[in-house]
């Protein structure tokens, strides 16, 4: 009986605790919680307003060899089957998922270089943080997989553009109350790889 | 008044001590079920997700970058389990391996990991003290329901009901919902929405706002109408059929499942017999 209780007791407290914390918005402590108890469900859209996208350009001997556009090449994935969707939704993940928190971070360093007087730091963020060098990582390894995907292509660099294009809300166009719209639609990010092929 | 409250005390009396022995068994068949289709349509992913010149995500250290040098040894054992977890074989020891394996999936998909994911990696781990295999099981339990069966089906309640608190809490607190607008950007962010039989209903500034406050309001309102007997099975259905919208438009069929799932422990014994009639349903469970 006495075991019972204190079962009891340790579950109410258990629950206790868990509440408490999940209305606590500290992202530090959730990030160290998550893996332990329930935290913090903000799980409401939208996690973003802005649309992204990525171009490729393949090149062999300074000449381009091909364009690919990550959106077209994905709508043209989930058409292949539906058992493949997943597929298609783990390379949309992989290659195109983090791009929001690419472009947060462009925003951030952005803002603070305009209104901070601060210098624009972006480089140094992608650098110094291991979400967004992975990110970088992985746009850089979608035209190796592109590569193997289509052999008959041949490349020895590519050249990759990313895009970002703030969404337009369809009954107030006008609104413009997100430093999101101020930088608009625009490239905001270019790098490059080389191919070993 | 003092018959009002006391109504109120009846209700929440009935709603945490009432007997909750039939759907265990159902979530366990159906839950093993989603989590065999998802592994088995994860497989054609094998030769990118769990190759680092693909996927720089891919965790190279530790037990899990061990396991990721050999995804069909783990696919094919994590398939074998969920077998075994769907009939009920090895009860609690399957049910924490199925925990286990699940945990090990949800480290290597971290970029693409869902809210699902999230929820159901803490539902599998309360599940394993549950038991489930009254029915539905070749091997069945008999007798009565440990204290800590009773507790960790009331965790998997809890569990949902936080989900639905937090998320009322945090969308009421936000700017874009309080404006009106998160339905909209929310829809905006996938494909094709645009040529969705929603677009004429989201693109509509009244719709999309009052949606949103509506959306708002049943979380909010999620809790005490689930506790309430009478409400519960019309509220039920309304969520189960505002997760099947999502369903169709965002695609996130995984998701949508388990939170739909989640909802049959939120019945009670009694709720379930008087859907299915206390013969029929009983009858089903034990073939």
């Amino acid at each position: 009986m006495k075991a019972k209780k204190i079962g009891v007791l340790l579950f109410v407290i258990y629950w206790f605790i868990v509440y408490g914390l999940s209305f606590y918005d500290n992202e530090s402590l959730n990030a160290q919680l998550r893996e332990i108890i329930p935290t913090s469900y903000k799980m409401f859209a939208p996690a973003t307003k802005t649309h992204y996208d990525v171009e490729y350009r393949f090149y062999k001997n300074g000449k381009q060899m091909k364009q690919l556009v990550f959106s077209d090449y994905l709508a043209a994935e989930y058409k292949k089957s539906i058992l493949k969707d997943k597929t298609s939704f783990i390379k949309e993940k992989l290659y195109q998922g983090n791009l929001k928190v690419l472009d947060f971070n462009y925003q951030q360093a952005v803002y603070a270089e305009k209104y901070k007087e601060k210098p624009n730091d972006f480089e140094e963020r992608i650098v110094s943080n291991p979400l967004l060098t992975k990110t970088l990582q992985n746009l850089r390894n979608f035209p190796k997989l592109y590569l193997k995907e289509n052999p008959n292509l041949e490349a020895d660099s590519v050249v990759i553009f990313v895009h970002r294009k703030p969404m337009i809300l369809s009954y107030t166009p006008e609104y413009k109350d997100d430093f999101t719209y101020h930088l608009g639609e625009m490239c905001f990010f270019k790098t490059y790889t080389l191919l070993n092929r | 008044m003092f018959l009002q409250n006391l109504y109120i005390i009846e209700s929440m009396k009935e709603f945490w001590t009432a007997e909750r022995k039939l759907y265990a068994p159902v979530f366990r068949v159906a839950m093993g079920l989603i989590l065999l289709i998802d592994l088995l349509t994860t497989i054609p992913s094998i030769s990118f997700l769990f190759h680092p010149e693909f996927n720089s995500f891919l965790p190279l250290q530790g037990v899990l970058g061990f396991l990721a040098k050999y995804p069909f040894v783990f696919f094919g054992l994590y398939a074998s389990t969920l077998l075994l977890f769907i009939f009920g074989v090895g009860k609690q020891f399957v049910s924490f391996l199925v925990f286990v394996f699940y945990f090990c999936m949800v480290q290597w998909s971290i970029p693409f990991v869902t809210w699902g994911d999230k929820i159901l990696r803490f539902t599998l781990f309360y599940f394993v003290w549950v038991d489930s295999f009254r029915y539905l099981s070749v091997y069945r339990s008999r007798g009565n329901l440990s204290l800590l069966s009773k507790l960790a089906v009331l965790s998997i309640i809890l569990h949902l009901f936080l989900i639905y608190m937090n998320n009322a809490y945090f969308k009421a607190i936000n700017r874009d919902w309080q404006l009106g607008y998160a339905v909209f950007y929310s829809f905006s962010q996938y494909p094709h929405f645009k040529e969705s039989i929603f677009y004429p209903i989201i693109s509509n500034g009244f719709l999309s706002k009052w949606i949103g406050y509506s959306v708002i309001l049943l979380q909010l309102s999620f809790v005490p109408l689930a506790i309430w007997r009478k409400t519960r099975i019309p509220l039920l259905i309304v969520s189960a059929l505002l997760h099947v919208v999502m369903m169709f438009q965002f695609g996130l069929w995984k998701f949508e499942w388990i939170v739909l799932l989640h909802y049959g422990f939120v019945l009670t014994d009694e709720d379930w017999k008087r859907i299915f009639g206390s013969k029929t349903s009983l009858k089903f469970l034990k073939t």
